[in-house]
């Protein structure tokens, strides 16, 4: 229980790293091919496009995105990449070349939605909400269920957000409040999401629930301070691409969140780029040992330490591993040099490694050293007491 | 609600405000007169929307189930007259400085504010402005700039006043008398710097000591001083008087910004190395902050009747966290007879500070629907005015905000505040620019208000390729018809100062040249100030017009510890009730004298009402700070009527 206990709150592991496993990890690190298909060109230019579109990068996104979509470029057929497009020029100013982006050209009906939704937008801009909403919703079958409104396009988070938004403009909090519920839970971490908890809020302040909208009005707060560095994350990562911090801090702020699934992305793409970089191999263990996958995280620690003996809490962590897969000397080896350490031994963050060796020496038979420790750990914790 | 004579405030309940605060909830107790148009037969010509709500006499309906219809051309009105600046003609010739052209920080790019404020005592409204500097580094180096003061001569010509002497750098300034003599005095805030300013003989203003209103040394910035790197200035930008505690005395908000190092501030990024964070917008370097930069706390203090302040900013104001306060507007949000605060903050929410009575103050900004905009986000909260705009007798809210973002329009409601900007359509129209100062008042004298924006980005790189916006901007007025969609103004002369594109700032209203019409004084970053007198007129002619200043009455034999009303009346509410021929009903309208908001600025505390067509009013009710009510019999329009609290007119000049 102690050991599980000491992994949930983040403890460090060391040792020593396989040759194997090490280059393992190090494939897994690597994203890179040789060569590209066309949808995977197809896919780079949509996600340049977005990237630009989230950065508000107009400058670049625009010239690029008109060539792209326009007539034979390599996103003409993409309804995605021509709403990006045309909302970009339709901030600048440029709103009937928007419109005409919008318009015209053949689409595939499953391209048709995002055209639909940028549609919507342009509207909800002008504060045309009737014609906002008839190109989100469905008409009802029947005038009695005119209450119940079908979305056009549901599979497309963002026409949650949009009828939520629309909805509240109109002054309907009702409606705009089961539509934002249904945004939250299909997208939690989207940037709009704290529009969304925003317009929860504001219904549940009207149903006179202070309690219920201060807990959604913290969330949103929350989750927009964490956007904001995300943001700043990706504008520090694009401005200095050869630096390891900017990603190592875009990779902790997925964390922050329990993305672990992006944060892993973010800490393998670290150590391919800079294999020294032993913070990196650090944050890449704790991303696995989070996700639960205990022989990449062992392996990544094991790299830290590696590449920086001073890299404690991965020692540590690795020896707490190494207590869980039954390899006592390991663990006993990697904890002694921990407590050889005057700072490291005195540091809260450690002091149950003189606890483990009392065990591990008690195990051992060595019951002098297994006193001595546990006396060590006794004195230790009291004055952490204090 | 039935109020005795004098009754005090405190005392006074209200079901729906008890309930709603123990909800954490604002509530309006104001009254629901019955809601109708004033006949004018005007109002065919002027409006492009036929239909039933132009009818005369037919009730109009409520704004909550009016949306715009999608497929509605944008109306545009066409006002008759002429509405030119005429500045230089007239004498102003301000010129404002504020930094260096390419704006390398927040400071110098804010501009300054101006207020109108009777200097000589003869009557006449005159201004004075704040002023900068051609750069930070010129501020630290010394001297420092002075206010700029100019005497109205009565016909709207101007010619400079005496200088106070200040040196520093001059944001915002309000206006009011704080020693009790009868004469308007000064506060001026600034950059390291707050000044009381007295108004002394012949309008001459002389700054006098005040130790709770000026910084402490660590926090002013002398010009020419030598100073470290690490000592920030205290940076105030928009100031209220307003009596919070009905002892009738002025009190002040002092809005603050943040801190900025004038020996080292952030050019460009923020960070350092590989951390190193860009100032940008939409791809472009631009100055940092205000995010990322640490805001500096509002102070509030209490004005003890002599020119001097007591800090009560910890007993008066809850413990909020700091928030680049642009605009403060005092006004009665709740309709329970005291003053409460709007503040609005830069990126980051807006707040609404409710007065309990006895001047505690405590934040419904959240529940009251009008911290944030309807999409949950914070925006840039420049200035603020206030209004009743629908004519149900409750105050609404007009912020104005950053390009890509609206200005905001709020209808008092009966609990908080409704947003109506996209449903009346000012999103539309106002998404693409910038604005600063601003004012809800009948320009054209229709009995409806109007809303005035003044205009200009901060940035310069405004200009460069998709943007989507300019760095100089036409101002704006838009015409706010109950019942009916957001219509953009025009004024038919081609000089008007709508049809000049300029990097406005700070704003404020008047009537200088004694016509009863609303005029407007505007100051531009690094430009001259525009100066519009309001010679408008309606399709069928000149519109009535009706001119109010409140005065307080004398306090002398006032037993101690009762409520009070401020000498010239700030916070006084006036409903004004034109006379219209029997069987028809009219708009009540509602004001209240303060001369708080906009941005960085102090307008008139006179009140001035439109009477469209109609020739008189049917009564003037007035209910004083210090509670009594008293109502005015029927008179006539096209007069400037001065009334003191007990006494009714005590003085009245037809209009020139």
């Amino acid at each position: 229980m102690r050991v599980l206990v000491a992994l949930s709150i983040g403890l460090v592991l060391s040792g020593a790293v396989e040759a194997e496993p090490m280059s393992r990890v190090r494939q897994g690190a690597i994203a890179q091919t040789e060569r590209t298909t066309p949808a995977e060109s197809l896919e780079k230019a949509l996600g340049e496009l977005r990237e630009l579109a989230e950065l508000d990068l107009v400058a670049e996104l625009i010239p690029k995105g008109r060539e792209w979509v326009g007539s034979g470029g390599v996103l003409a057929g993409s309804g995605e990449a021509r709403a990006l497009v045309a909302h970009a020029l339709h901030n600048a100013g440029e709103e009937e070349e928007a419109l005409a982006i919008l318009m015209s050209g053949e689409l595939a009906n499953s391209e048709r939605a995002w055209v639909d939704l940028e549609r919507v937008r342009l509207h909800l801009e002008q504060d045309q909400l009737d014609s906002a909403l008839k190109l989100l919703t469905l008409a009802p079958d029947s005038p009695d269920q005119a209450d119940s409104l079908a979305l056009r396009h549901p599979q497309i988070e963002e026409s949650w957000l949009l009828l939520a938004r629309t909805f509240a403009r109109a002054g309907d909090l009702r409606r705009s409040a089961k539509a934002a519920q249904e945004f939250v839970k299909r997208a939690p971490l989207h940037p709009g999401a704290p529009n969304a908890l925003h317009l929860l809020a504001t219904a549940a302040v009207e149903v006179r629930n202070p309690e219920l909208a201060n807990s959604y009005l913290s969330r949103a707060r929350e989750l927009e301070r964490w956007h904001q560095i995300l943001l700043a994350r990706r504008l520090q990562l694009r401005r200095n691409p050869d630096a390891p911090l900017p990603r190592l801090g875009l990779g902790m702020a997925w964390m922050q969140v329990r993305a672990h699934d992006r944060a892993l992305v973010e800490f393998e793409r670290l150590v391919s780029e800079h294999p020294t970089y032993s913070r990196g191999w650090f944050h890449l263990g704790e991303a696995h040992r989070l996700k639960g996958d205990l022989d990449a995280a062992y392996l990544a620690y094991g790299r830290a330490v590696e590449t920086d003996a001073a890299q404690h809490l991965a020692r540590f962590n690795r020896a707490i591993i190494d207590l869980m897969n039954q390899r006592p000397a390991e663990a006993r080896r990697a904890l002694e040099i921990l407590v050889a350490n005057p700072e490291v031994e005195s540091d809260p963050r450690f002091v149950e490694a003189h606890m483990h060796l009392g065990k591990l020496c008690e195990a051992a038979g060595e019951r002098d050293q297994a006193r001595a420790h546990m006396a060590r750990y006794e004195e230790l914790r009291a004055a952490l007491e204090e | 609600m039935a109020m005795n004579n004098r009754s005090p405030l405190r005392a006074r309940t209200h079901l729906g405000l008890a309930a709603a605060l123990s909800l954490g909830l604002v509530a309006s107790c104001a009254e629901e007169p019955a809601p109708s148009r004033v006949p004018d037969s005007s109002k065919s010509e002027a409006s492009a929307t036929p239909g039933a709500e132009n009818s005369p006499g037919k009730p109009v309906p409520p704004a909550a189930t009016v949306t715009l219809p999608d497929n509605q051309a944008r109306e545009v009105l066409t006002w008759k007259g002429r509405f030119d600046d005429e500045a230089k003609s007239r004498g102003l010739d301000y010129q404002n400085r504020s930094g260096e052209a390419h704006k390398p920080t927040v400071l110098e790019a804010n501009g300054a504010g101006v207020a109108v404020l009777d200097l000589e005592s003869d009557g006449d409204l005159d201004l004075v402005f704040g002023q900068g500097l051609e750069s930070l580094r010129a501020l630290v180096a010394g001297p420092g700039a002075d206010v700029v003061p100019y005497l109205n001569d009565g016909s709207a010509n101007f010619a400079a006043g005496a200088a106070p002497e200040l040196s520093g750098w001059w944001t915002g300034l309000a206006a009011g008398d704080l020693d009790g003599d009868g004469a308007t005095d000064l506060v001026v805030a600034g950059y390291g710097d707050l000044a009381l300013l007295l108004q002394g003989e012949g309008g001459t203003l002389v700054r006098e000591t005040s130790p709770v209103l000026e910084p402490p040394a660590s926090g002013r910035l002398i010009p020419g001083e030598e100073r470290e790197v690490g000592q920030i200035p205290l940076w105030a930008t928009s100031l209220a008087l307003f009596d919070a505690d009905h002892d009738g005395e002025l009190d002040l908000y002092v809005g603050q910004y943040l801190e900025l190092d004038p020996l080292d501030p952030p050019l460009g990024s923020l960070g350092e190395g590989a951390l190193e964070f860009p100032c940008s917008w939409k791809g472009h370097e631009v100055y940092c902050g205000p995010r990322g930069l640490v805001a500096q706390p509002d102070r509030l203090l209490r004005g003890l009747g002599n020119g001097q302040f007591e800090d009560k900013t910890e007993a008066w104001l809850p413990k909020v966290e700091a928030g680049y306060t642009l605009a403060v507007a005092a006004f009665d949000a709740d309709g329970d007879g005291d003053t409460d605060l709007y503040v609005a903050n830069d990126s980051v929410a807006n707040r609404l500070f409710i007065n309990d009575g006895s001047a505690s103050f405590q934040d419904f900004a959240t529940p009251s629907g009008v911290a944030v905009n309807q999409d949950g986000l914070a925006q840039a909260g420049m200035g603020v005015a206030v209004g009743d705009v629908n004519r149900d007798g409750r105050a609404d809210l007009a912020i104005t905000n950053f390009s890509g973002e609206p200005t905001e329009l709020y209808f008092g409601a009966p609990i908080g505040f409704r947003p109506e900007t996209h449903r009346l359509g000012l999103g539309r129209y106002t998404r693409r620019l910038l604005s600063w100062g601003t004012h809800l008042i009948d320009f054209d004298g229709d009995s409806n208000l109007d809303l005035f924006t003044a205009n200009g980005h901060v940035y310069p790189q405004a200009d460069e390729a998709y943007t989507g916006t300019e760095y100089a901007q036409s101002d704006t007025i838009w015409s706010l018809r109950p019942g009916l969609p957001i219509a953009p103004v025009e004024l038919a002369s081609k000089t008007s100062m709508l049809s000049i594109p300029r990097v406005s700032r700070g704003s404020a209203v008047a009537d200088f040249d004694g016509n009863g019409a609303p005029d407007l004084v505007v100051t531009t970053i690094d430009g001259p100030v525009l100066f519009g007198l309001n010679r408008t007129e309606l399709a069928s002619g000149g519109a009535n017009r009706l001119s109010l200043l409140l005065l307080g009455a004398d306090n002398e034999d006032e037993e101690a510890g009762a409520p009070r009303t401020p000498r010239e009346a700030f916070g006084a509410r006036v409903i004004v009730t034109p006379a219209a021929p029997d069987g028809v009903e009219v708009f009540r309208q509602l004001a209240e004298v303060q001369t708080s908001g906009s941005y960085q600025s102090a307008s008139t505390p006179w009140l001035h009402f439109g009477l469209g067509t109609l020739a008189g009013y049917a009564s003037i009710e007035i209910r004083w700070p210090s509670g009594r009510q008293e109502t005015l019999p029927p008179g006539e329009a096209g007069r400037a009527l001065t009334i003191r609290e007990g006494e009714g007119v005590i003085r009245e000049e037809s209009f020139r």
